[in-house]
């Protein structure tokens, strides 16, 4: 089991890294929203679900993003022909971003001594989703307001091991990302 | 004659965005969605100046790929450039082992992937 101490320093490393990566894949993630902003119930939303799993000796789980669509297609960096921006672009853009948020989130665990593999994302669309905790994991939730929209990250971990995930030292085996190395 | 590179990776959207960076700067830029794509497209394209190849893809992943394409003695020479969020030095020594040429992290950043392409295959 992981301890309150655990929890919330994993929790800090996902809201910085959300910070970090976010904004640089056209999502503002302001600042975490509020009690009540953006009530989940306020009406139909057309939502997108991207998530992925990672393992490793230490930790396995999920990592998922979930937002309304407009926001997705704000975000899609490339110039669109036509004014035209397909639901395929969409899905492979919220598919790219939940996978350099982890690749991010990868990047902190690695530096201490914590490695985990990733699979390849997956998107939904929906209206009113939600994300459901399992029973063996712990999820941290958090939403940003990305205005005039919100996005919401689901980090659900499991520690199969029971080592101390996150007590390790920092070191500096990982590469920095935008790293290049040649062989 | 533009020099000729192939980027492999399941997302559109990356190999659109490698695409632009390589195209502006005058290679020819071929695209490949996965690994078995990659091995087809590779062994059908003659002359290639280097591949960018993704790590985590689906049917075959970018080092399986690596593996395959450099069993083959007619690609000895072809250099391959994985680029990938992993960043786990056992994967890289595995990349580094099957013939992969190097390695670099994203984010994506243009000015480096343009001065690593250039380092590799030269200019277009």
């Amino acid at each position: 089991m992981m301890d309150p101490a655990e929890q919330a320093e994993i929790r800090r490393i996902v809201v910085d890294c959300a910070r970090h990566t976010l904004p640089r894949c056209g999502i503002a993630a302001d600042r975490e929203c509020e009690d009540g902003e953006f009530p989940r119930d306020a009406g139909a939303c057309d939502e997108l679900i991207a998530f992925l799993g990672f393992s490793g000796e230490e930790v396995c789980g999920t990592l998922t993003l979930m937002g309304p669509v407009a926001l997705m297609r704000h975000a899609y960096p490339l110039p669109v022909q036509n004014e035209q921006l397909g639901d395929a672009e969409v899905f492979d853009w919220a598919g790219e971003v939940v996978n350099r948020l982890l690749g991010r989130i990868k990047h902190v665990l690695a530096s201490r001594g914590v490695q985990i593999r990733s699979s390849t994302p997956q998107v939904v669309r929906g209206e009113q989703m939600n994300v459901w905790p399992s029973r063996r994991g712990k999820l941290i939730a958090v939403r940003f307001v990305a205005d005039p929209w919100w996005i919401g990250v689901w980090f659900e971990v499991t520690t199969p091991g029971a080592t101390a995930l996150l007590h390790g030292p920092v070191t500096a085996d990982a590469p920095p990302e935008g790293e290049v190395i040649l062989f | 004659m533009s020099k000729k590179v192939m980027v492999i990776d399941d997302s559109r959207t990356v190999r659109q965005q490698v695409g632009i960076v390589l195209s502006e700067a005058g290679y020819e830029v071929l695209e490949a969605c996965d690994g078995l794509d990659g091995v087809e497209k590779i062994a059908a394209t003659p002359g290639l100046a280097l591949v960018i190849c993704d790590v985590n893809m689906p049917r075959m992943n970018g080092i399986e790929m690596v593996s395959v394409v450099k069993q083959n003695p007619s690609n000895a020479a072809l250099s391959i450039l994985m680029l990938t969020t992993e960043g786990q030095p056992a994967l890289i020594a595995q990349a580094k082992q099957a013939g992969a040429k190097g390695w670099l992290i994203k984010p994506l950043k243009p000015d480096l992937l343009l001065a690593t392409v250039r380092k590799i295959a030269g200019a277009a």
